[in-house]
């Protein structure tokens, strides 16, 4: 049973990359959007079909025309709610990556066609729903989606259906997109305990910076390029001089984080504990690299190393 | 919530009074928990209410079943619903139970007004339907109104499509409108005052359509029951088109017939009023003996049928049967002495000559002095009598009442016959407007040899009325109209007489045109383009009419907001320029400028270069040439528009040289 389901979802997933491949930028046409009464559509159908039977038996030609109107006015419906969700330019917008359990941001823009508004678009997209979006006076929206992650790697949410039941509610219309999005899903922080004997870069380094920010180390007189953070308040209370603090920091020698270092067996939780590392590092400012088996990162600081970083453990 | 009260409005005429209370107290309900300043009821006491509701409704009508008490659960149901409007289902459930309640006003009224009613609130609950699904709050109230209207116009072509072309059949299974709600019209007894209350009454019988010249009005006596039984009060008809059927062979007929249609408003009987004597085709109908035509289901909506009359005949000139003496020779064994006695004077001095009995009564009636009033004095138990010899002042059923007992009491069969006489005839649509204010009585006697015989002993005292064809005339000008505010005395005033005319035309096109489009109408009108007309060709035609009509719609809907406002050369070319760029795989993003997706392009190829870049340049001249244009310089645009031309030629050839 559940190998047929399967069997069908593939089918399906494979005719929907054919006739809507994934494409970064996709205008909304009718070969992209499928439509189908909502079971409000279907009620208002058998409250239609119910007046006709009305109108046939008691002979009323009224109740007939008026059960005509009515199934005119879902034609027509089909049309505008079609009609609203075609002519949407859809494109990919940036990505941003999460840890595993967190969500990952994904931004998609729908811009306006040129001569008609959009109303109340929604997306869902695995788990998110959107608020409705309007495209009446503005040219375009965004999307904001915040996807939920539960594995580490490249993070490739599949499509995400844009609908639309505007204006009667009686049809729905949607699209189903793969704009080709990505991200990166990086392993879940967790704190394991690293193999202080094998390294020789967990203890604190030999070189001393001055004016680093860890340990203090003694006052010195105010100077005007201090940080204002630095002064020492309750020595300018006792003695009415400006004192800075000054501070140590170790200029670590290229700390290495060692995949050998994690000292659990299982590779994930290795990966966590690494991406943990990576992050308690990044916060002190400490220069540190990262060994994978089949990857080394030279060791470095700031914002980018750290993505580099993270991007390598997400993908290991 | 607007288009709730606008869909059971029309109802609340008919729905009983307590229902009308529910109405208010619910709407204001509903309106103060929109503002906020109560709470939905609590679910016992909604239980409660709808619990009530029902028992009310039961307790009203005596059954759930019908059209009338259905409909009074149905907007009882849809009122209490509204108390319970929390999400947008339940909204979207209001929303369609309006168009339900909405329908079902069809089948209490078909008029044009009602039409048009019907269809204005159409209108309001597809926008409370729009305006549930914006969500973009900004918008002001009319959008959706606005959208509304345009869909509904968009809905029409399909709709005649449907209207037209959609194949009719008869009823599935018969409903019968079992409608308890009173008509006013003609019923099959007459007491005294009967006919009075109907002449107050402006509201209309029938139209006649006559093919050829209309008849002269002292021969419109619209035939509609004939009352045989007599108690000494009440006036009886006995519908007998079953027991005594309608014999072909004791009528004999001369001159040519009249042919015209009737569209007969509901009027919950059965009686068909048609100039004596006549054949009915279009509705299934059965003839008394009486030559009273009776269709077969009572008639509870607007008919239409045709009629053929010949109104010179002789009818049962062989001596009647025993019973059927005996049938209209009876009288109340007691009371009326007088008039018994005043029968026997007249028969003596008539010598037996039953028409010179007839003439020797409505004479009494011309030289004594009898009044014709719509509001005679009430007559007590020997109402002949006290008609003939005290009050002397009545209306056709009175006369016609005394001259049937007076004939009756001399031993002539006589009966009277009820109905309608004359008629309004409409300037513009030639047709013939029957109100019920033209309700009339008369009398019938019979002869050896000369069967039975028309008497309007009205006519003795009001001759004018039978002359003018119209009792309206008759007692404007005797002055007996004494209820100012009576539509009567309204329809004085020419232009507001006018307007009703116009209205009453438009109506009568309304419901010869579409309501009575059946099933025999659409042959007809099929049967011009096809020659035999079957259901295969229906469907084929109306499948053909759809797909039409869905091309149009398709083009409306989805392309023609396109073609509104044209693209540009410029844009033109610009779009073709960046379609080059795609077919290298290099995509304007989103929002980017002209400037920065040129720069963009002018990197990936770069052998391009000046190309692209005075394409972007000429493109963004124009287009900013052109908006500042507008603002500041009015005089100077004819030259602009020069350099524009200019510019746009220079883009051409730029994007027409672009190879890569």
């Amino acid at each position: 049973m559940n190998s047929i389901r399967e069997m069908f979802r593939g089918r399906w997933e494979l005719w929907l990359d054919k006739r809507i491949p994934p494409r970064n930028r996709v205008t909304l046409n009718q070969k992209r959007i499928f439509i189908f009464p909502t079971w409000m559509g279907l009620g208002y159908l058998l409250t239609d079909f119910l007046l006709f039977v009305a109108g046939v038996n008691y002979d009323n030609t009224m109740i007939l025309n008026f059960s005509f109107f009515l199934a005119s006015l879902f034609v027509v419906s089909i049309l505008q709610t079609f009609s609203n969700l075609s002519g949407i330019v859809v494109s990919a917008g940036h990505t941003e990556p999460a840890f595993a359990g967190a969500e990952a941001k994904f931004i998609i823009h729908l811009s306006k066609s040129k001569h008609k508004d959009h109303h109340s678009i929604y997306c869902s997209w695995s788990g998110f729903r959107s608020n409705p979006h309007n495209l009446i006076e503005q040219q375009q929206v965004t999307i904001t989606a915040l996807l939920p992650t539960s594995k580490r790697g490249k993070f490739k949410p599949g499509r995400f259906k844009l609908y639309t039941e505007f204006p009667f509610g009686l049809c729905k219309s949607w699209t189903w997109l793969d704009l080709d999005m990505s991200t990166l899903v990086y392993p879940e922080p967790r704190e394991y305990p690293l193999d202080s004997n094998r390294t020789d870069s967990s203890d604190k380094g030999n070189v001393i910076i001055r004016d680093g920010q860890e340990d203090f180390s003694g006052l010195r007189v105010f100077n005007a390029s201090d940080s204002l953070h630095t002064v020492d308040w309750k020595a300018y209370a006792r003695r009415g001089v400006l004192y800075s603090k000054q501070f140590h920091g170790y200029q670590a020698q290229s700390r290495l984080l060692r995949w050998s270092d994690v000292l659990v067996s299982d590779k994930e939780c290795k990966l966590s504990a690494l991406c943990f590392w990576v992050l308690e590092l990044s916060k002190t400012n400490h220069p540190y690299g990262l060994e994978l088996p089949g990857t080394i990162i030279t060791p470095g600081s700031g914002k980018q190393h750290e993505k580099n970083c993270l991007d390598a453990l997400a993908l290991a | 919530m607007l288009s709730v009260l606008m869909s059971v409005l029309p109802h609340l005429q008919r729905l009983p009074y307590w229902l009308a209370g529910v109405f208010i107290a619910v709407s204001i309900w509903r309106i103060q928990v929109f503002r906020q300043r109560m709470t939905f009821p609590a679910k016992w006491l909604r239980l409660l209410m709808v619990v009530g509701g029902a028992l009310g409704v039961i307790y009203h009508y005596g059954t759930i079943f019908g059209p009338d008490a259905g409909v009074a659960l149905l907007v009882t149901a849809y009122l209490f619903k509204l108390l319970e409007m929390y999400t947008r289902r339940d909204a979207f459930l209001v929303v369609i139970l309006s168009f339900f309640v909405l329908a079902t006003e069809f089948l209490f009224s078909i008029s044009l007004l009602t039409s048009v009613y019907v269809f204005s609130v159409l209108i309001v609950i597809s926008a409370a339907l729009i305006a549930l699904n914006m969500t973009d709050k900004s918008i002001a109230v009319w959008r959706p109104l606005k959208s509304s209207l345009i869909t509904i116009l968009q809905t029409i072509p399909l709709l005649l499509v449907l209207f037209f072309l959609f194949p009719r059949m008869g009823p599935i299974w018969e409903l019968k409108m079992q409608s308890n709600s009173s008509r006013t019209g003609l019923s099959d007894t007459i007491s005294p005052g009967d006919i009075a209350d109907l002449s107050q009454s402006s509201e209309l019988a029938f139209r006649v359509e006559f093919e050829g010249e209309l008849p002269e009005p002292r021969d419109l006596y619209w035939r509609a029951l004939v009352f045989d039984r007599f108690d000494g009060r009440t006036w009886y008809s006995t519908n007998d088109a079953v027991f005594s059927p309608f014999d072909a062979r004791q009528i004999e007929s001369s001159g040519d017939a009249l042919h015209y249609q009737v569209y007969l408003e509901p009027t919950g009987q059965n009686w068909l009023p048609t100039i004596a004597w006549s054949t009915i085709s279009g509705i299934k109908t059965k003839k008394s003996s009486h030559l009273v035509n009776y269709s077969i289901e009572t008639i509870d909506k607007a008919i239409r049928f045709s009629v053929q009359s010949y109104t010179n005949y002789v009818y049962q000139p062989e001596p009647l049967g025993q019973m059927e003496l005996g049938r209209f020779l009876k009288l109340p064994p007691s009371g009326n002495t007088r008039a018994q006695e005043m029968a026997k004077a007249l028969s003596s001095r008539a010598r037996g000559d039953s028409e010179l009995m007839a003439a020797l009564i409505n004479r009494h009636f011309f030289d004594e002095e009898f009044v014709y009033t719509l509001q005679p004095p009430t007559l007590g138990s020997n109402s002949i009598d006290e008609f003939l010899f005290s009050t002397r002042r009545g209306f056709c059923s009175h006369y016609a009442g005394a001259f049937v007992y007076l004939m009756r009491a001399a031993g002539v069969p006589a009966r009277m016959v009820g109905g309608y006489q004359g008629g309004e005839i409409h300037p513009i649509g030639n047709y013939l407007l029957v109100h019920q204010y033209d309700a009339h009585a008369w009398a019938e006697y019979w002869v050896s040899g000369k069967g039975w015989l028309r008497v309007d002993p009205t006519a003795a005292i009001a001759p004018h009325r039978i002359e003018s064809g119209s009792l309206r005339d008759t007692l404007t000008e005797v002055g007996l109209l004494d209820s100012p505010f009576s539509s009567r005395n309204v329809m004085n005033f020419a232009a507001i007489g006018k307007l009703r005319l116009m209205v009453d035309y438009l109506d009568y096109l309304w419901i010869k045109n579409v309501v009575s489009y059946g099933r025999d109408a659409q042959n007809k009108l099929l049967s011009q383009i096809m020659d035999k007309v079957t259901a295969a060709k229906v469907i084929i035609l109306l499948s053909i009419g759809f797909g039409g009509v869905m091309v149009l719609l398709v083009a409306w809907i989805l392309f023609l907001p396109g073609l509104r406002t044209k693209p540009s050369f410029a844009d033109k070319q610009y779009a073709s320029f960046l379609r080059k760029l795609e077919r290298k795989g290099l995509y304007r993003v989103v929002g980017e400028g002209i400037d920065a997706f040129s720069r963009r392009a002018q990197e990936q190829f770069p052998e391009q270069k000046i190309n692209i870049n005075k394409i972007s340049n000429i493109y963004s001249e124009i287009k900013y040439s052109k908006s500042g244009e507008s603002e500041s310089q009015g005089n100077k645009s004819a030259t602009k528009s020069d350099s524009i031309a200019a510019l746009e030629q220079q883009l051409g050839q730029a994007v027409a040289s672009l190879k890569i």
